[in-house]
């Protein structure tokens, strides 16, 4: 494999990893077409040197924004959702919303601690899927503390064993990633509520 | 009205007319991908991450605005084309007459051509 081509795969390896959060059949749709673009520019371009391929990457921006816009409307199924609201109209289910936060930001924190793994992976589908959020909020909320307070919990239930110095650091971290999952939830909830007040 | 308000604002403005510049793209004819991203690619302002296009053209499809053909090319592997539906060109025409009042009305007050500014040349 030549270097360019490693860059490439680098670069489709992290758009993979980015897309589990979107059903099957979409992230494999995203992913071929985004392979195809690459394919495509590079075979249309005069060379294909380690710079071209930089400059097509670039321009396409980060997987994780690619996969964040793919993530918009993902519970919208009919073009009827395209027709503007009324103005002034307040949509229907504003207080079912508050419930969705509070169910999602749940879902994010403590999720991955009774479902290992599976119920954090719902919580970003939720997270991504909802209107209720920015861009911004939902990279918060997905990426920052990936995993909520499921990597913590289990450590402390399962990694007793560790000795001296090395598990002082380990604490930290713990106390860190503690403070910082549950500060992520509590800022996604008040983006959350002070959106649908 | 913060700055950071602005740009939000500016950034929301752009995204929700993106999928119609989408459209306006196809009014006449039939492309491909990489011809669209291109196109918009190259025009500053519209879009900053070209990647994020395909996403949107996904959704388009959905949405029954665009269906797309697959067709060979003479240079490399066939490529999707995308083609506006009937409901396509109805989205296109709808939003193209009321942003044209919009802009207009946004131009009167702050364009740089406003009457008053022109008194004195």
């Amino acid at each position: 494999m030549t270097e360019t081509d490693e860059l490439i795969e680098e670069y489709v390896g992290r758009l993979e990893a980015a897309a589990r959060v979107l059903p099957a059949d979409r992230r494999t749709e995203l992913v071929e077409e985004i392979r195809d673009h690459i394919a495509t520019v590079l075979a249309q371009s005069p060379d294909r040197d380690e710079a071209a391929v930089r400059t097509v990457l670039d321009r396409l921006g980060t997987p994780e924004e690619i996969v964040q816009e793919a993530c918009v409307g993902l519970s919208e199924a009919s073009p009827a959702r395209e027709q503007p609201v009324t103005p002034g109209q307040a949509p229907p289910g504003a207080r079912r919303a508050g419930g969705f936060a509070i169910v999602t930001v749940s879902l994010l924190l403590i999720g991955g601690v009774v479902l290992p793994g599976l119920g954090w992976l719902v919580g970003v589908m939720l997270l991504c899927a909802s209107a209720r959020w920015t861009l911004r909020d939902k990279l918060i909320g997905a990426l920052v503390f990936p995993g909520g307070l499921g990597f913590p919990i289990f450590y402390l239930l399962f990694a007793k064993g560790g000795s001296g110095s090395s598990s002082g650091v380990a604490a930290t971290l713990v106390l860190v990633v503690l403070a910082g999952s549950i500060g992520s939830a509590a800022y996604l909830l008040h983006r959350a509520l002070r959106t649908a007040a | 009205m913060e700055p950071s308000d602005a740009s939000n604002l500016l950034t929301q403005m752009r995204r929700g007319a993106l999928p119609y510049c989408v459209l306006a793209l196809l009014r006449h004819e039939q492309r491909y991908g990489v011809e669209i991203v291109r196109l918009l690619g190259d025009v500053d302002g519209m879009v900053i991450s070209e990647g994020t296009i395909y996403p949107l053209l996904s959704r388009l499809r959905r949405q029954g605005l665009v269906e797309t053909v697959w067709q060979e090319s003479t240079a490399g592997p066939p490529r999707r084309y995308y083609l506006l539906t009937s409901a396509g060109h109805q989205a296109l025409e709808g939003f193209t007459a009321e942003w044209e009042r919009f802009s207009g009305a946004v131009e009167h007050f702050i364009g740089k051509g406003r009457e008053g500014d022109d008194g004195n040349g």
